[in-house]
This record gives C-alpha cells, sequence and structure tokens, in this order.
C-alpha cells in the first residue's frame, strides 16, 4: 500500500477520532444490552426443550435478515438515529450469545446443581454464586464473535444517522475518494480485530482458571458450533 | 461444639410417620407405609439394594422430594407446615456420592457456603472453615486456597463432609458419601466419619448399598427392599435375629467368620469393672475378628477395649464374642 492511500487518517486524526469512538459507542453499546438480554432469555428457556427449539428457531431466522432489511424494518419504530442501529445489532447478537449461554448451563454437572439447592441456595442464589460463573469461559467465547458481528454491521449505521466508521466508507464511495475508503475499511478492521484479540485473552485467562479448577469438569469446554461470520 | 451449638440442641430428632411416594407413572409406590423414629444423635443407615427407596426416602428429609403422603417431624415439628423449604435445608447438612463441590471456589469458600447463607459474622466463618477443615485432617494453612480440583477424590469428600457441617447442624444427610471412592481410601473415611462423630453427636441419616459399610458405621440400620422397611435394628440385631430371607442374604447372616470382620468391639464390650486390671489393649473400632484373634494369639482370658489412648473404656471376652455372634 502507497503512503498517499493513508493520508486521510495521518491528516484527519479528530475526524478519525471522533467516528472510532461513534463505532464504539454502537458496537459495544449493543453487545453489552445484548449479554443483559440473553443472559436471562437464556436462563429462561434453559431446560424447556421445546421453548428452546421455538426461541433459537427464531432468533435464526432473524439472523438472516440483511442488516439493511433489518434496519429498514426498524426505522418506523426508532426513527433515523443509533437507537435503530442498536436494537438490530442487539437483535443480531442474541442467536450467538443465547446459544452460548444454554450451552453453557447445559454443560454444569447435575450433581453441583444439586448440592446448591441441597444446602439452601435459593433459585437466584444458585444462577448468581454458581452456574453464572461457571458458564462465564462460553459466555465470553459468545461475546467475542458476537463484537466482531457487531462491529461489522455498525457500519451499515452511518446510512441510518448513527455516525461510526461506516460514514467515511460511504463518503468515500459516494465522492470517489479512495484514501477515505481505506481510512473507513481499515479502521473497522483494525477495532474488530482489537475488540476478537482482547477477549480471546479474557477468554483464555477464565479457561485457564476453569481448567485448575475443574480437572474433573464441572463445565466441559466445549464451546457450541458456531455460526458462520457475517459479511456485509 | 460451642458456635452454633444451640441449634443441635433444638433439632435432631426425626420422625418419619407412614411415608407413601409413588411417582407418577408407576403401579408400585417407590415408598410404601415407611414409618420410624430416630433418637437425636444416633447414626442411621438406610441399607438396601438399588431401587429399594432408600434415596428417595432420605431425599425427603430435606425436602428434595414430596412425598405422596405422611409426614416427617423434626423434633416434633413437621416440616411440611409452614417451614421455609431453603430455611430447613440450611439447616440440613448434605453430602452427596458426586461430592458436587463448587469448582469455582476454593476449599474455604466451599465450606463457608452456608455460613453465609445464614449470614454468619466473617470472623465467625473463617474460625468455623478453620475447625472444620482441622476436624477432617486437612491442615487449613494448606488446603485453605486450594481449588477442588486440585485436591484427590478422598480429600474433596473430606471438604464435602466438612462443609455439611458448616452451618452446625443438627441433622446431617448422606447419600452414598463414599461410593465412588476407593476401597481403601473409603476405610480411611469411614474412620474419619467415625471419629467425628463420637465427638459431635449429629443425628445422621446415611444412604448405602454397601452391607460391609452399614455395618461398621451404624447404630442402627434400617433395611428397605421394594419400597417397604423390612427391618429396622441394630447392626448386630440384624446379623443375628435377621427378620427374613431378604435380610439374612441380604447381610451374609450364615457366615459367622464375616460378621466376626463387620462387628465393632465396642458394640459388644462388656462395661468396665473396677477389679479388672488393663491388659492387652484393643481399640474400640476394631472388629471382633481382630479380637478373636488377638485373644487366641495372646492366650488372655479377656482383652482391654480402648479408645486409642490408654483409657479403658470396658473388657472383652469369648464369652461376649460367642454370645453376641452365637
Amino acid at each position: 500500500m502507497r503512503l498517499g492511500e493513508m493520508r486521510y487518517i495521518v491528516n484527519n486524526p479528530d475526524v478519525m477520532l471522533r467516528l472510532l469512538w461513534q463505532h464504539i459507542v454502537l458496537a459495544i453499546g449493543a453487545l453489552l444490552i445484548a449479554a443483559a438480554v440473553s443472559i436471562p432469555l437464556g436462563y429462561f428457556i434453559h431446560g424447556k426443550q421445546k421453548l428452546t427449539t421455538a426461541v433459537l428457531g427464531v432468533l435464526g431466522m432473524l439472523y438472516t435478515i440483511p442488516s439493511l432489511v433489518l434496519m429498514i424494518l426498524l426505522l418506523p419504530l426508532f426513527g433515523l438515529n443509533a437507537k435503530t442501529v442498536i436494537v438490530a445489532l442487539v437483535i443480531y447478537c442474541q442467536i450467538i450469545l443465547v446459544r452460548n449461554v444454554i450451552a453453557g448451563l447445559d454443560a454444569v454437572n447435575p450433581s453441583i446443581i444439586e448440592a446448591a439447592k441441597g444446602m439452601g441456595m435459593t433459585k437466584a442464589q444458585r444462577f448468581i454464586r454458581v452456574q453464572l460463573p461457571l458458564i462465564m469461559p462460553v459466555l465470553i467465547a459468545g461475546m467475542r464473535l458476537a463484537a466482531v458481528v457487531a462491529t461489522a454491521i455498525a457500519t451499515i449505521g452511518a446510512m441510518f444517522g448513527a455516525g461510526g466508521l461506516g460514514t467515511l466508507l460511504f463518503n468515500g464511495i459516494s465522492q470517489g475518494r479512495f484514501d477515505k475508503i481505506i481510512a473507513g475499511s481499515l479502521s473497522v478492521a483494525l477495532l474488530a480485530g482489537s475488540l476478537n484479540w482482547s477477549l480471546q485473552y479474557a477468554e483464555k485467562r477464565l479457561d485457564k482458571i476453569a481448567r485448575i479448577r475443574a480437572m474433573n469438569p464441572a463445565v466441559s469446554q466445549k464451546t457450541p458450533s458456531h455460526l458462520g461470520m457475517r459479511i456485509e | 461444639m460451642n458456635s452454633g451449638g444451640h441449634l443441635s440442641i433444638f433439632m435432631s430428632g426425626i420422625r418419619l410417620e407412614k411415608i407413601v411416594k409413588t411417582f407418577p407413572g408407576m403401579k408400585r409406590p417407590a415408598l410404601n407405609d415407611i414409618n420410624f423414629t430416630v433418637q437425636s444423635g444416633e447414626f442411621i443407615v438406610l441399607l438396601g439394594p438399588s431401587g429399594c427407596g432408600k434415596t428417595t426416602l432420605l431425599k425427603m428429609v430435606n425436602r428434595l422430594y414430596e412425598p405422596t403422603s405422611g409426614d416427617i417431624l423434626i423434633d416434633g415439628e413437621s416440616i411440611f407446615n409452614g417451614m421455609d423449604v431453603t430455611e430447613l435445608r440450611r439447616r440440613i447438612g448434605y453430602v452427596i456420592q458426586q461430592i458436587g463441590l463448587f469448582p469455582h471456589m476454593t476449599v474455604a469458600q466451599n465450606i463457608a457456603v452456608v455460613p453465609h447463607l445464614l449470614k454468619w459474622p466473617e470472623g465467625k466463618t473463617n474460625e468455623r472453615v478453620d475447625r472444620l477443615l482441622d476436624m477432617v485432617a486437612l491442615p487449613p494453612d494448606e488446603y485453605r486456597e486450594r481449588y477442588p480440583a486440585q485436591m484427590s477424590g478422598g480429600q474433596q469428600q473430606r471438604v464435602g463432609v466438612a462443609r455439611a457441617l458448616a452451618g452446625d447442624p443438627g441433622v446431617i444427610l448422606m447419600d452414598e458419601p463414599f461410593g465412588a471412592i476407593d476401597a481403601i481410601t473409603r476405610t480411611d473415611l469411614q474412620d474419619a466419619l467415625l471419629r467425628l462423630q463420637r465427638r459431635l453427636r449429629k443425628t445422621i441419616l446415611f444412604v448405602t448399598h454397601d452391607v460391609d459399610e452399614a455395618l461398621r458405621l451404624a447404630d442402627k440400620i434400617v433395611v428397605l427392599h421394594e419400597g417397604r422397611l423390612v427391618q429396622f435394628d441394630t447392626p448386630l440385631k440384624i446379623l443375628t435375629e435377621p427378620k427374613n430371607d431378604f435380610v439374612t442374604e441380604l447381610v451374609g447372616a450364615d457366615d459367622v467368620v464375616r460378621q466376626l470382620g463387620l462387628v465393632r468391639v465396642e458394640k459388644v464390650m462388656a462395661p468396665l469393672s473396677a477389679h479388672v486390671p488393663t491388659k492387652n489393649l484393643i481399640h474400640r473400632d476394631k472388629s471382633l475378628r481382630a479380637a478373636l484373634s488377638e485373644l487366641v494369639k495372646s492366650k488372655a482370658d479377656y482383652l482391654t477395649v480402648s479408645d486409642g489412648s490408654q483409657r479403658p473404656l470396658g473388657f472383652i471376652t469369648f464369652d461376649n464374642i460367642r454370645d453376641a455372634i452365637g
């Protein structure tokens, strides 16, 4: 790559930082909301076979709707702003996160839950003190994939008034400015990469602790088969 | 016990009245008209082949199962009448075969679970954890901060027992606690449990299908067969006066030599009389077989029974052994 095409990044650090920040708020904000929705949802449907199949079916179907279409469908409800984009991202993340929550809960050794019950923990105490810590590694693995998906799809957000690094891409295309396109795509890729790496680091740390803690495994470290990456 | 010892006084006797349990879709009830009374501080073993209902019965006492009909009273109070179920469970120790330690918590955190649920002050809880680790022969400084996976199965179950004792419950339920542990370690754990019980005098309900274990540990044995209570008696009575062919077969009541190996000296020893001089010490936990062997070897006419210190507890003669088993 010739330096000339990097000149936008070098010459406009303030714009770059502003757009990067917007993008991070979109992606991370959506990820956190998605986690806050998927953990109770997964906990609630876990163990109810029919309900699980139905919910995962619906979430899987939602995942197949192209992001542009989903955001247009959400537009009348949330308006031309970041809200629409965040809601769309939350919906996309659900299938990944809910599946991991359920896989994690399924893998917790039933005797541990029986012990917790027999000792007089309430349902809530069992979840907070026992199940949640034990599913953490699997949950983080799901968050990692969801973070990459959210970062990629948040790019479209620029078309819906949410700003973010997508702004550079779309402006670049319409203005024929190759340097803007390079700046946009490079920074999205870097952001997705660094989110992936940092969560991978967290996952590895948790995994290592989990392995020390679980020679006779309370949670098998088998992560669920993930959906393929989504490329928009 | 000093800390929280009051619980043990208030809550310990158990009475089961006309317990029936029918699982949906089953023709025969899993438990049929079970009645027995356990005195405070007794070690009761529920014995029977798999499928006899012993685990179901045990799990009714902490309400992991509800009976179809009948009542369970702890110190005269029905556990089904207005008693909060989590409150009840916090006051009953529970040990299971799969051990079920929380793998993400250290040994100390595992033991402290019930004290935390009972909202004990931190200092009291820590003291309790150390004392319990001492009791189950795991030096606190070495084991407090370990994770369960860093210990052997036998050590883990010692923690399991300590955890069940943590809230100083009057009643402890043990569901085949040593079933998954190798034979040598199992014997160690049984000995440790007997020693502990001698100090703590908890009311223990202990499920096993291992006849030898039942005979070694129990003050009284509940023999269950196909959901019915067949016999409720001391180990010695079960061996010498089995109620029916099933019990005879189960405990091998015909095999006198085997029986000698299963009955503890303290169960048949004669009380100490002042004029008997101490000689040829034998530990109270030794089997009658060991006593017999010692009597023959030493050519003495009796052995003095001790508790490991030099303190005599009683004495035992050929006649005691013959009368007990014969």
